[in-house]
């Protein structure tokens, strides 16, 4: 008997990051398009990636969803239309949205289902009452918003759920910020953000503050989220969907993210409860990716004074990724993009699908040429060992030397 | 001297009330509506529910238009505390209620579908179909929509025209740039009546002297300048906006208004006014909004895929000897013999005829698909990320 778990939505920066995400293990993929989305200097995907993003995501199963979260100008809805054409043409999954006017605008031109943004900042059960009236029919709940709550939101409206359970996180309501726009001319809620949250801040206080004194501080700046002791809880709460932030990260974090919690989920499936051995690993995994400090947000309550990172922006990472699998040469050997440098006699660790992680000592490092490296750098491709289970977009990555 | 009272060329005024000593100063200066600020609903209200009673009563009494103000967003279990609350609030003793968070919408427009609203889109809402679906969903019972600061003129003239009920626009006051509920303040300051007030600077930004506040909704930043548009008032006016709000409430208000009360009152050289307010003022994006033009320099267009004839992507440049070119495009093959073109980020287009072709185990192949990395002839000039095409 398998036991009901919510879908696994990670993110999918690049057409090369969607097939990373899925193949490791997600059941749909949220992504942009060149326009619309909150991400501008992602890579985001051409009308020709999306299409083939989608026919990639159906043969494996999975769902692709893209991003039109942006507070559009009247300008910019101009193009919408013929935009959310060609998605629906291309039988995407879903839309998620933020703006009533592009609700609107989808919902005119298409039968494309609507999923709402957190952008749009929805906490509550009456304003979910007023979306599902505007055609929506998932709501991707405000990190503001407990399991708990979010629970309730979808018993009394119907509605689908969806919660994120891992990632950066907004330390405004969503779409409650405008620190970009005013100063550094770019709209945050057109994907601009500069991340003026993360910067270290000289604060003074007035006479009612307590303290008059200077103080140097990262006060705005939240830590990662990081929900994966709570999984069973997304589980007892019928959430329907869990979702990794993450489109401008790197194909170590879609991998691996995408892995550690779709494991987790599977191995509720098969045994209806989370007491796994694994367990601990999994956890370990998510600390080997690109992360500032974690924190379970809101999740579970509020989230207080040890939610905030109040350190500079130097993200923590154990290991870095240095190929991608680009081919699979059989019985001879794997065609490896190195993505940052390794030197033969490394020791580096192949990331499959499913399944530890494989550890292997590198020996003599050439290309298909047969010229010899001590040391490879981007920008080579180098015949590796094939190992039994290694496959097309597999991540190899090394530990870095603390 | 008897001041003459500004008529028709210019909009109405609104602002926050706070005591009941500011009332007849307000009243001087020719206000005609006060917005009250309960601290349980509202994102700076101080006042408690007998004094926001009292006060009220005291508005209507002298002639102004008392509003509500319930401009928190709400987490379910903070709105049904609010729900509790709403149940000791005499609600019609305001003329209406603002509100923000759509959940407060909706709950208006079921149990309180005689409540006149006033709507809050100051966040985004830069598009008149957004707009319209508001008017649509809420019909008579919108009263007023309070409009963005980052619309500029042309669009909000645009808006102005086609909108069928009141609007309004923050004519003076403080720029809201972020509101979250976490209380970011208190970790390393006081809480002293409830309010905790800093300034903030960064090296990473050359602005200096961010207002900000927490309180028990959350931490609010606000801009160093305030914005004010009174220089463009009759014009707002001739446009059709029918409110100019004036956020007072970081000033020494009463000081303030025996200063600028005459010349609102006259609505004559009212662009005066912002030499009393403390902070010094923009205009923000009412002239343009260009803060999407950036972003097409946040990315490399040069080496993204342009879909007609789109082979792939160099992966290996091996001097005198290669090109390794993953095959990325399901719906175009190589073929030996293809003239190829090649795009390099740096902007250099090269051309190469695919006298040879071959794959990874270096043996000649006819022709390379989708996925196969496939090694072409060498030219110079070339990098990794350069994009490969088909010759047309
Ligand atoms: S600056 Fe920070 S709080 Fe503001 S939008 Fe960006 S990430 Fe969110």
């Amino acid at each position: 008997m398998s036991h009901w778990v919510p879908e696994l939505l990670s993110p999918a920066g690049s057409l090369e990051k969607l097939k990373v995400s899925i193949s490791y293990g997600a059941d749909a993929v949220y992504c942009g398009g060149q326009k619309f989305g909150l991400r501008s200097a992602a890579d985001n995907l051409t009308y020709q990636e999306l299409e083939e993003g989608v026919s990639f995501a159906h043969e494996n199963n999975a769902k692709v969803f893209v991003v039109l979260n942006s507070f559009l100008h009247d300008q910019d809805l101009d193009e919408l239309p013929a935009f959310v054409s060609f998605l629906e043409e291309i039988s995407v999954d879903a839309v998620i949205v933020s703006d009533l006017g592009v609700v609107r605008t989808v919902r005119n031109v298409s039968n494309i289902p609507i999923h709402l943004s957190t952008q749009a900042s929805c906490l509550n059960i009456q304003s979910a009452r007023f979306w599902k009236k505007m055609g929506v029919q998932r709501i991707v709940l405000g990190r503001e918003v407990s399991l708990e709550e979010a629970s309730l939101i979808k018993k009394e409206t119907g509605l689908e759920v969806e919660l994120f359970i891992h990632g950066s996180m907004c330390m405004a309501y969503s779409g409650n910020c405008v620190i970009s726009n005013y100063t550094s001319g770019r709209d945050s809620n057109r994907g601009g953000c500069a991340h003026s949250c993360r910067f270290e801040y000289t604060l003074e206080g007035k006479e009612n503050s307590g303290v008059k004194k200077e103080l140097k501080s990262f006060f705005m700046s939240s830590k990662d989220l990081k929900g994966i002791s709570v999984l069973p809880d997304f589980i007892r709460y019928g959430i329907d969907s869990l979702k990794i932030e993450g489109r401008m990260k790197s194909h170590l974090y879609a991998g691996t993210t995408s892995k550690v919690y779709s494991e987790a989920l599977s191995y509720f499936s098969k045994n209806g409860h989370f007491l796994s051995e694994d367990l601990y690993s999994w956890k370990e995994e998510l600390n080997k990716v690109t992360h500032r400090e974690y924190h379970e947000g809101n999740l579970v309550e509020k989230a207080g004074v040890d939610s905030i990172y109040s350190e500079r922006e130097t993200e923590e990472k154990e290991f870095v990724i240095v190929g991608l699998v680009l081919q699979v040469i059989h019985e001879n050997f794997m065609l490896v993009e190195v993505r940052s440098s390794f030197s033969s006699g490394e020791e580096l660790e192949i990331l499959p699908f499913e399944g530890e992680p494989i550890t292997f000592k590198t020996e003599s490092l050439e290309n298909v040429a047969g010229e010899k490296f001590e040391k490879t750098k981007p920008g080579l491709l180098v015949k590796l060992p094939l190992f039994e289970g290694v496959k097309k977009w597999n991540i190899i990555r090394k530990r870095i030397e603390q | 001297m008897i001041i003459k009272e500004a008529k028709n060329t210019l909009p109405s005024m609104n602002t926050y009330l706070e005591s009941e000593d500011q009332i007849l100063p307000f009243k001087k200066a020719g206000f005609k509506e006060v917005i009250l600020e309960p601290r349980e609903l509202s994102r700076m209200g101080r006042l408690k529910l007998d004094e926001l009673i009292r006060l009220a009563r005291i508005a209507v009494k002298s002639g102004l238009s008392p509003i509500l103000s319930w401009d928190i967003l709400m987490t379910e279990n903070i709105f049904q505390k609010v729900e509790l609350y709403l149940k000791d609030v005499p609600l019609e003793i305001f003329s209406a209620i603002r509100v923000q968070d759509p959940g407060a919408v909706e709950f208006l427009k079921s149990k309180y579908p005689d409540i006149p609203i006033h709507l809050i889109l100051e966040t985004g809402h830069h598009n008149f179909e957004s707009i319209s679906g508001w008017i649509g969903h809420l019909g008579v019972q919108l009263k007023r929509i309070v409009l963005s600061l980052e619309l500029p003129k042309k669009t909000l003239q645009l808006f102005l025209s086609k909108i069928p009920c009141e609007t309004e626009l923050l004519g003076l006051g403080r720029i809201l740039l972020f509101y979250t509920p976490r209380n970011l303040l208190s970790p390393s300051f006081s809480l002293k009546e409830e309010f905790i007030e800093v300034t903030g600077a960064s090296s990473e930004t050359p602005h200096k002297d961010f207002p900000i506040i927490e309180n028990r909704h959350g931490t609010f930043m606000y801009h160093p300048k305030g914005h004010n548009l009174l220089e463009h008032a009759s014009e707002l006016k001739g446009m059709g906006l029918n409110f100019l709000r004036f956020d007072l409430r970081g000033e020494e208000c009463i000081p303030l208004l025996e200063k600028v009360g005459p010349i609102l009152r006259s609505g004559i050289n009212l662009s005066n006014v912002k030499d009393y307010f403390s902070q010094k003022c923009i205009q923000g994006f009412f002239k343009a909004n260009k803060s999407d033009v950036l972003f097409k320099k946040l990315k490399n267009h040069r080496i993204q895929r342009k879909d007609e004839n789109y082979l792939g992507e160099v992966v290996e440049v091996v001097k005198k000897n290669y090109v390794a070119v993953l095959l990325k495009n399901p719906k175009e093959n190589v073929s030996l013999n293809d003239e190829l073109e090649f795009k390099t980020p740096e902007g250099k287009v090269k051309t190469q005829k695919a006298y040879f072709l071959r794959n990874a185990l270096l043996e000649d192949v006819e022709m390379g698909t989708h996925g196969e990395v496939v090694f072409v002839p060498h030219i110079s000039a070339l990098s990794v990320r350069t994009a490969v095409y088909k010759k047309s």
